[in-house]
């Protein structure tokens, strides 16, 4: 079944806006940038077979679940928390601050699984909170709270290593 | 002017932050079918060309040894070389022997270079030549 031109340029459109944070969010799942770029894909060619949104309200959610869900199942079987490879990075670091970019995905890996999602998904995502609740199946309320907890863990745990770093120096 | 919050400031520090971007988006299934069907293509070319060559082969042989030359080259081939020098009686035997003299002179002129004579031996193609038969 050839998929339709609209739905193709549509489902591209959201790779092209989404594609970073699709993939992001597959990494902080996955730990793994292959596995992750092929559960991106994955996701995005089943929506191209599926051939039409009709029946999906929210198709930038609706994207975020698809790759939450083939991503735990892809790496059901593995280990979740794998160490960080420091080849692999997950950004691409202002003013190209590779320190700072190995210490976020140090800080983000240190948060727990569903903080680390809801910030992926709110601060890079760029999902509210009650797209968030969608996409994770939790109340709005939690979402924010959790998203609360974990952007100042984040802050502090970043703070200490820039600490570290700046007394390292000196 | 408003002011903000540390969480939000955090908040603008982390956008700082791109997410890397995924690789092209490939339509693997509508590709494989025709890298598939490519190679299958390629196979079929190769297929064809070794029939081919195989029936070209066949029948250049085929097409020889059904000629009077291609017979010829068969026997030739098939004739152990015989180390012995012509004699005149060799040639004797074999004009006896032969169906005609255009046979006998064929076979002549097909058998292997022979070795070289030893001193005071003649070559019976020398002798003939230089002979005029009555026939």
């Amino acid at each position: 079944l050839q998929p339709d031109r609209t739905h193709r340029t549509e489902i591209e459109g959201l790779y092209s806006q989404h594609g970073p944070a699709l993939l992001l969010f597959a990494l902080a799942i996955t730990g793994e940038r292959s596995l992750a770029q092929d559960v991106v894909h994955q996701v995005c060619l089943r929506l191209l077979e599926r051939n039409t949104f009709q029946g999906i309200a929210d198709p930038k959610a609706y994207l975020f679940a698809s790759v939450r869900n083939a991503a735990i199942n892809d790496s059901r079987d593995r280990l979740r928390h794998r160490p960080l490879d420091p080849e692999s990075a997950w950004f691409v670091p202002p003013e190209q601050d590779y320190v700072a970019e190995l210490n976020l995905r140090h800080a983000l890996a240190t948060l727990p699984d569903e903080q680390r999602d809801i910030t992926v998904l709110h601060v890079w995502g760029g999902l509210t909170f009650s797209q968030i609740g969608v996409v994770l199946g939790i109340p709005l309320h939690t979402a924010a709270s959790r998203y609360r907890y974990a952007l100042t863990k984040l802050r502090r745990t970043l703070c200490a290593k820039e600490n570290t770093s700046v007394s390292s120096k000196s | 002017v408003s002011v903000l919050n540390p969480d939000e400031r955090f908040e603008i520090y982390l956008a700082r932050f791109h997410p890397l971007a995924p690789e092209p988006l490939r339509y693997q299934k509508e590709k494989a079918p025709m890298g598939g069907r490519l190679v299958l293509a390629a196979w079929c070319v190769a297929f064809a060309a070794i029939v081919v060559a195989v029936l070209a082969i066949a029948w250049l042989r085929v097409d020889r040894s059904g000629s009077p030359g291609g017979t010829a080259l068969l026997v030739r081939a098939n004739r152990p070389v015989s180390p012995q020098p012509w004699t005149i009686g060799r040639a004797n035997a074999m004009l006896a022997g032969a169906a005609s003299i255009a046979a006998a002179i064929d076979q002549i002129g097909l058998e292997p270079r022979a070795a070289a004579l030893p001193k005071g031996k003649r070559s019976a193609l020398s002798v003939l030549s230089k002979e005029e038969p009555n026939l």
